[in-house]
């Protein structure tokens, strides 16, 4: 019960209980949010009149331990929209509005942990070794019974109970705060989670009690062992992990994102002129305006084609639309393939940062805690990448209706297809015919009050989307737990042999 | 006084744990400078392509008003040549907007940040100082005062006719010149690697900055020191003086920014972008429905083209849209400036926050780029209105998406001379600096207030020790 204790205790429990209270709030805040957003999308597609104008927005909940570790899911966002022209490469609406917040670190356990413990776990253990020698109690304790590497581990135990005690009172509130305040549960996955967080960041305020001890013990003024195991502290915590990634950034440099800027752009006038050219081509004189204000709104992007007047125009359209759809979803494919090399130059990158960051036990701190809340990168590109795959089962399913083949006339109309074909169709030509020459007032005769009447949308039209990453993946844990055990074996061994050397006078 | 100050300096400089600490602090300047040359010098080239990318094909479209008034230029805010003074923070700040003559909208980020890295503290002075120094700051004076009580030296300092106020000062003086000496110091390591790769200039301006960003960087520091002087003053053992002051420290430095970012979500409301649609396409209803006139529409006769109603109609309707727009960017700035505020509390933020107003930086360089677009899409405007005006056959009705095959004549589709359209880059200034550069004043009163009001409690805290 000494100050320094009491200090921790009140520090943690303070902090902890704002911040999970904050957080807690906040998620029920985002679910809400969500549930409300993918409601609307669901709405949305509902009430869509044509198949074309079909683009499903897919998404996922928030991980109910990002309260813990908020990790990059907020900067990442997660609904993503599928759409024909485009491979989904980055989440298009995030769950903060705002990003210029970014700026400021969250708040959450994970900070609390990697800072203030850490930083209660050198205080607590600086003076260990050096201050019982300033004092005289460590030559009294050294000529009793007990062997040094007993009054070592002795010494190591203690200091690390002592500091799981103010991070674990504080995290029991937390969650007592979460389960009976807020009403937040968790599943039994989530408990095993939990409690992996736990081990991990009990491993991390015990590396910085052993390295607090090591430089007790190498020195003989608690004074320098307190700035010494402050500066590691600094460079575990601060110095790292920034400038791991700014070595990196600076060995494996990465192109700018202007590069597929350009080739989206250049591809984008490119394939416009082709379709131009076909449509120019194609169809001869005034309609084709009409095919060509199609595509105008169809270039670079899935705007919905959705055309129900003149029957001319409506051959040309599917016409028109048969030819064109394919070579805009090529185009997608070759910008995802640029994506995928600029990625694959990205990754290597992030593993260089992440390689040479790993000596850092903060780093390794925050691996565990934001893979286990699902809230790290990992988690965001599993999200896409099922989101690309959705993307093929959307398009293989339209592939399948015929949607752009012999069917196109129903992807863009919920006019029988029949009607290009039987009488229905010659009368209704006529019809269109007739007003073309006369009133050309046909514009009612593309009105949709008549539409409930036709066919309606197949119910299969959206295939349902299910994300399964929302599972823990304990093999990735393994390793920085494997990391930040071997930081507390090292320091704990390092100050050991330090220790039996240690002059006591 | 200054024999005082003389012998803390002395003490201070020829300690090995100042020595120590100052090495790293000053290899961290170094690493700063060698780290913002290779960056700036990126940032820079990508900031030239794109301006190159915007003239080329401002002159492709200059050969019709309309096209011209349509063309969506992507511009960007310009590498801040200081961003090694104070970058974007642990940020991916957006940088780059979208901009024609009636509209600014679409921000976004281009960089060549990568995603997959875990957002990292910025590796620029605001850290170095703001993290690195301030810890220096307080180990350096954790124990002025306790350590001497401990040792039984204050006593015996105090019986000599020494008043309490000259050994204060002495002290304080000391410890802030030795401070000031590393900073000093380390900021010259920097800027030299800077100047020397070519990537700084040293103007006027920067000058200015430079010598601002030196006033900042010490009141902050000599915030620390006097917390650290007013605690060792309170408490009577260095050790429990150690643990308050990391402790606050700690607290300053990561609780107070983290905490006044949750409050600042809740007291500002920012509309989410699908809002911000819903918004718009709602105004847009809204408009189309209660347009009179039928909206404009044609009036059959095929040989009239021209829709002065539907020409008005659009002109309303982009009007509204980027009143949404703009209210949503207003919106989010302020809501980043709320979180500034509710974090002044702490020195650090007050630091990095008037740092990045002096470097065009965080959310002054955001609220720049949208002010400047904003500026921008006007004078394109008024260039487009101004050269319709001159146009005899033009409707003058001037707005946004005319290039339509229905409205051709609503304005002017004449060329114009591609040496009057207005150019972004001119704009701003040498080195990425806005022309009217904002000086951070009301936040280094802040860290005046501060410092005097912690020097007085730092004071009575030593006038309350009883020699005794």
């Amino acid at each position: 019960m000494t100050f320094r204790f009491g200090t921790a205790l009140v520090t943690t429990f303070v902090l902890v209980a704002v911040s999970v209270w904050m957080l807690g709030n906040d998620y029920t805040h985002r679910l809400d949010t969500y549930n409300t957003l993918s409601e609307n999308y669901q709405q949305e597609l509902r009430g869509i009149w044509v198949p074309s104008q079909a683009v499903p927005k897919i998404s996922y909940p928030p991980s109910p331990l990002s309260i813990f570790a908020q990790g990059e899911q907020r900067r990442f966002g997660n609904f993503a929209e599928i759409q024909r022209w485009e491979v989904p490469r980055k989440v298009k609406e995030g769950l903060t509005n705002n990003e210029l917040l970014q700026s400021v670190q969250p708040f959450d356990l994970l900070t609390i942990f990697t800072f203030v413990v850490s930083l209660f776990g050198v205080l607590f253990s600086y003076d260990s070794i050096s201050g019982e020698r300033e004092s005289g109690t460590l030559k009294m304790i050294c000529t009793g019974n007990a062997r040094r590497g007993s009054i070592f581990a002795a010494k190591f135990l203690a200091l690390t109970t002592v500091l799981a005690v103010p991070f674990l009172i504080s995290l029991l509130s937390g969650l007592i705060i979460l389960l009976f305040v807020l009403n937040i549960g968790f599943g039994a996955e989530q408990w095993l989670a939990i409690a992996l967080m736990v081990l991990a960041g009990l491993l991390y305020g015990a590396i910085f009690v052993a390295t607090g001890m090591l430089f007790s013990a190498l020195v003989r003024r608690s004074s320098t062992a307190l700035i010494t195991a402050l500066l590691f502290w600094m460079f575990g915590v601060f110095l790292i992990p920034a400038a791991g990634a700014r070595f990196a950034e600076s060995v494996i440099p990465i192109d700018p994102s202007t590069e597929i800027k350009k080739y989206e752009d250049t591809s984008k006038e490119e394939l416009t002129n082709k379709c131009r050219d076909y449509a120019r081509s194609s169809y001869p004189g005034s309609f084709e305006t009409t095919v060509w204000g199609h595509m105008d709104y169809e270039a670079g992007g899935p705007v919905t084609v959705f055309y129900d007047g003149n029957p001319n125009a409506f051959l040309w359209a599917s016409l028109f639309i048969s030819h064109a759809e394919p070579l805009w979803q090529r185009r997608a494919e070759e910008i995802w393939n640029i994506a995928l090399q600029q990625n694959a130059s990205k990754k290597q990158q992030a593993d260089l940062a992440a390689a040479l960051s790993s000596i850092s036990p903060a780093f390794n701190l925050r691996m565990v805690y934001t893979r286990l809340a699902d809230t790290d990168f990992i988690q965001h590109s599993r999200f896409l990448d099922s989101a690309r795959r959705y993307r093929h089962t959307f398009l293989n399913n339209f592939e399948a209706k015929g949607y752009f083949g012999k069917n196109v006339i129903k992807f863009f109309s919920r006019r029988d297809s029949e009607e290009l074909t039987d009488e229905k169709y010659q009368v209704r030509k006529a019809e269109y015919s007739r007003l073309w020459a006369t009133d050309r007032d046909w514009f009612d005769m593309s009105s949709t009050s008549n539409w409930d009447a036709l066919e309606s949308l197949p119910d299969d039209l959206i295939p349902p989307f299910q994300f399964s990453g929302n599972r823990s993946d304990y093999s990735s844990v393994l390793q920085p737990l494997i990391f930040l055990f071997v930081m507390v074996a090292v320091a704990f061994s390092t100050g050991f042999a330090a220790f039996i050397r240690y002059d006591v006078r | 006084m200054l024999s005082i100050a003389r012998k803390q300096i002395l003490e201070g400089l020829f300690n090995l744990k100042f020595l120590f600490v100052a090495a790293v602090v000053l290899a961290a300047f170094a690493a700063n400078g060698f780290i913002y040359a290779e960056k700036i010098a990126n940032e820079r080239s990508d900031w030239q392509e794109l301006v190159n990318k915007n003239l080329a094909d401002l002159g492709t479209n200059c050969g019709n008003l309309q096209e011209m008034s349509d063309f969506w230029q992507r511009v960007t805010r310009p590498a801040s040549t200081l961003s090694f003074i104070a970058d974007d923070g642990a940020v991916r700040m957006p940088n780059l907007i979208n901009v024609n003559a009636f509209f600014i909208q679409g921000i976004e980020r281009q960089s060549r940040d990568n995603e997959q890295i875990p957002l990292i503290q910025a590796f620029d002075w605001c850290f170095i100082v703001g993290v690195l120094m301030t810890l220096l700051a307080v180990l350096l004076g954790y124990d002025t005062i306790c350590g001497e009580k401990r040792d039984g030296t204050l006593r015996l300092v105090l019986s000599n006719p020494v008043s309490r106020l000259s050994l204060f000062f002495g002290k304080y003086l000391g410890l802030l010149v030795i401070i000031t000496l590393t900073l000093l110091l380390g900021g010259l390591i920097s800027i030299t690697i800077l100047v020397f790769n070519g990537i700084m200039m040293l103007n006027e301006q920067i000058v200015t900055v430079l010598l601002w960003s030196f006033l900042l960087g010490v009141s902050c520091l000599s915030l620390f020191l006097l917390l650290a002087m007013a605690v060792s003053g309170i408490v009577s053992r260095p050790a429990v003086s150690l643990v308050v002051i990391t402790t606050t420290w700690v607290i300053i430095l990561i609780a107070v920014p983290g905490l006044a970012r949750m409050v600042a979500e809740q007291s500002v409301a920012v509309p989410s972008p699908y809002e911000i649609e819903k918004n718009i396409s709602d105004s847009e209803i809204n408009f189309w429905e209660s347009s009179p006139d039928g909206a404009g529409n044609w009036s059959g006769d095929p040989f009239d083209w021209f829709m002065p109603g539907r020409a008005k109609l659009h002109l309303s309707i982009v009007s509204a849209k980027q009143r949404i727009i703009d209210s949503a960017l207003t919106q989010k700035s302020l809501q980043m400036k709320a979180l500034n505020i509710f974090s002044s509390p702490s020195p650090s933020v007050l630091l990095s926050d008037s740092l990045q107003c002096l470097c065009n930086t965080g959310v002054y360089g955001f609220d720049n780029l949208i002010d400047y677009a904003g500026k921008y899409r006007n004078q394109l405007h008024n260039l487009v209105v101004e050269r319709d005006s001159l146009d005899s056959e033009s409707a003058h009705l001037v707005y946004c998406g005319s290039d339509g095959q229905t409205e051709r004549r609503t304005f002017s589709t004449k060329p114009v001379d591609s040496s009057i359209i207005p150019r972004w880059h001119t704009m701003w200034a040498d080195g990425g600096l806005p022309r009217e550069q904002q000086w951070p004043v009301w936040q280094l009163v802040i860290l005046f207030a501060l410092n005097l009001q912690m020097a007085i409690l730092a004071f009575i805290a030593l006038l309350c020790y009883d020699t005794r």
